[in-house]
This record gives C-alpha cells, sequence and structure tokens, in this order.
C-alpha cells in the first residue's frame, strides 16, 4: 500500500486525504514535510517551527476543496505555512528568527556544500540575515525550493513585479557580500547546455 | 538576438527545473560571454544557497502531523453534525411553532395546517443534508432562518394570547 501511494501523483493523494485517507496525507507529509519546516523555521526560528508546520498540513487538508488541483501543491502549502507564521509572530510580537543563533553547519556535507566551501556558507548565512524579510524569503524559495515567479509572487502574496525586484536586489546584496570571485562560482561550469 | 532578460538567466540557472533554453538563447549564450557570465554568476549564487544547511523535521513529524490531522477531522465532522442536527431541530420546532401560530388564529385548519408544514420541512431538510456535502453554509444559514422564525412565532403567539386578556 506504502509502496502504491509513493508512486501517486499530488492530486490524486490530495483528494484521498481530504476524504480522510490517513496514509495518503502521511504520504504528502512526507513529501513535502521539508520545505514546509524550511519555510517556517526561517520565519518563527527552529522552537515553533514543527508545531506550525504540521498545523499548515492539517489547515491545508481541512480546506482542501478549496484548492485547485491543476496546479501545484507546493505553493499552496507554502501560502498556508507562510500566513500561520505571520499569525504566530503577531501573537508574540517579536521579530522572525533572523535573529536567532546560526545553525551548526551539518556533519555531513551535501553535493553543493562541497563545491561551496564552508567559509562561503558562513559568509552567506551572515548576508542573507542582512536582507529585508521580503527579499531574503523570495531567493530561497526561487533558488532553493525552485518555485516558479508566479508561484513565489502568490506564496508572499506580493504582485511578480516585486518578486523580480526583491530577487534582482536580493542577489546583488548577496554578491556583494560575498564577492564574485568566491570559491563556489570558480568551481562552477555552465550549467545549461550549449 | 538581444542580451538574455536576467529573470531569464535566473531560471535558466536552474537547470532542469526551468526547462532547457531553447534553440534561440542557446545560440545566444554560446556568442554572449555577457550572458553567459550572469549566467554563470546566478548559478554559483544557487549552488551556494543550496548548500546553506537546512535542518530537517523531527523522525516523528509525519506520524505527528497524522494524529493531528485524524483529531482535527474527528472535531470537524462533529461540528459538521451538531450544526446539522441544530438546524434540522430549530426547522422542526419553528414549524411546528408556525402550525401552533396559525392554530390559534385558524383552529379548523390546524390538523391539515400541521401536516402540510411538517412535509415542508422534511422537503427543507432533505435538500439542506444534500447541499451540506457542497457547501457547509448552507444548514448554518438554515438554523439562522429557522431561529428567526421561531422567534418571531414566539412574539406571534404571545400577542395572540395576550389579545383576549387586554379584550376583557
Amino acid at each position: 500500500m506504502a509502496q502504491g501511494l509513493t508512486e501517486q501523483d499530488d492530486g490524486v493523494l490530495a483528494l484521498r486525504a481530504s476524504e480522510g485517507d490517513g496514509p495518503a496525507f502521511g504520504e504528502i507529509v512526507r513529501r513535502y514535510q521539508a520545505q514546509i519546516f524550511r519555510l517556517c523555521r526561517r520565519y518563527v526560528g527552529s522552537g515553533d517551527a514543527e508545531d506550525i508546520a504540521q498545523e499548515a498540513f492539517v489547515k491545508a487538508f481541512l480546506n482542501v476543496k478549496r484548492f485547485d488541483t491543476s496546479r501545484p501543491l507546493s505553493p499552496w502549502l507554502l501560502t498556508i505555512a507562510r500566513r500561520l507564521c505571520i499569525d504566530r509572530l503577531r501573537q508574540r510580537k517579536a521579530r522572525p528568527s533572523s535573529d536567532d543563533e546560526p545553525e551548526a553547519l551539518p556533519t555531513q556535507a551535501t553535493a553543493e556544500a562541497d563545491t561551496a566551501s564552508k567559509e562561503t556558507i558562513v559568509l552567506l548565512q551572515g548576508a542573507l540575515k542582512e536582507l529585508p524579510e521580503g527579499q531574503r524569503e523570495a531567493v530561497m524559495l526561487f533558488h532553493v525550493e525552485e518555485l516558479a515567479y508566479k508561484d513565489i509572487a502568490a506564496v508572499l502574496d506580493v504582485p511578480m513585479g516585486t518578486v523580480m525586484t526583491w530577487l534582482h536586489r536580493a542577489r546583488a546584496q548577496l554578491r556583494q557580500k560575498l564577492g564574485d570571485e568566491h570559491p563556489a562560482a570558480k568551481k562552477l561550469s555552465m550549467g545549461v547546455e550549449t | 538576438m538581444s542580451h538574455l532578460e536576467p529573470s531569464r538567466i535566473a531560471e535558466l540557472s536552474r537547470g532542469q527545473a526551468a526547462g532547457l533554453a531553447g534553440d534561440d538563447e542557446r545560440s545566444h549564450l554560446e556568442g554572449c560571454d555577457e550572458c553567459r557570465a550572469a549566467l554563470r554568476r546566478d548559478q554559483a549564487l544557487g549552488q551556494a544557497l543550496r548548500a546553506v544547511p537546512a535542518p530537517m523535521p523531527s523522525a516523528s513529524f509525519v506520524a505527528l502531523a497524522q494524529a493531528r490531522f485524524a483529531a482535527a477531522r474527528r472535531a470537524h465532522d462533529v461540528r459538521r453534525r451538531v450544526i446539522a442536527s441544530v438546524g434540522a431541530a430549530a426547522l422542526t420546532l419553528s414549524t411546528l411553532l408556525v402550525a401552533a401560530t396559525a392554530g390559534l388564529v385558524a383552529s379548523k385548519q390546524l390538523v391539515l395546517f400541521v401536516a402540510l408544514r411538517i412535509k415542508d420541512a422534511v422537503v427543507a431538510l432533505d435538500l439542506a443534508s444534500t447541499l451540506l456535502g457542497r457547501n457547509p453554509i448552507v444548514p448554518v444559514v438554515a438554523a439562522l432562518v429557522c431561529v428567526t422564525t421561531l422567534v418571531l412565532s414566539m412574539g406571534a403567539i404571545a400577542r395572540l394570547a395576550r389579545a383576549p386578556a387586554e379584550a376583557k
């Protein structure tokens, strides 16, 4: 059964979850937990991130009839999660997690971490914290979560032009902090087939 | 071909995720040092951003979310049933009160009137329960209408009951 679920597409699973199918709901959570958790963590810090991320999944699937199944699921989940994060921040009347201490580097290096040195990563973490919230979120949703411009606009509840402007400014600021000649840049080759 | 838009270069920097460059874009990139350099810069930035440590949720995350979902669904179902029951009860009660009011006015037709109103109530409840699955607001509206009817009926009964006493 579990093997069958992993092969189902999001739309089918969403429909089953809306009818109370626990395993289908679990499969969707498994697919998107990391993405939703990361967003929550960026907004509210590590303390509340799991709680809000779970709440986002629950809320999404209690109201799944509002979801347009022709659209990708992740922007919809991210939108709900972001709204819950903002509500929580309002409740606390505190600032987002940018004031938190930086995360310790993972002991297991990712493929990207092999390319970008630890030094670059630390530098980048600092530079990200200096970005305004909207710019930071836009750049993470674009480069890390790989959302389309229109989906980022929906998640952040701003026009697409604003997303483009934020991304342009964020990239410029990050590059300025890192310097165009940082080690990761030197090691990279063209990613597009020519 | 003029230079590629920065937003397009940024999309291309994600490689497969945004689809490969079209023929025009590909040939432009081959011949344009400026766009190629911009693409490399965006790729480098994306790679560095993806290398930033991304903590994962705990191992129990999925199980806890499932438990919360099951509990929330149960609560949601109970709420819907309560709303439907209250709506149905209010509708029946108000129908009977309307019948009783009418009975005071025209007691000869009371039996027939009650029978007709009960039939109407059954039809209305059937309709409400059909619509319930599509739109949960329907029973809420039905309940509000019934409660309003109930209050108006009670007012009418009170007035009718007072009228003979005042006449005396």
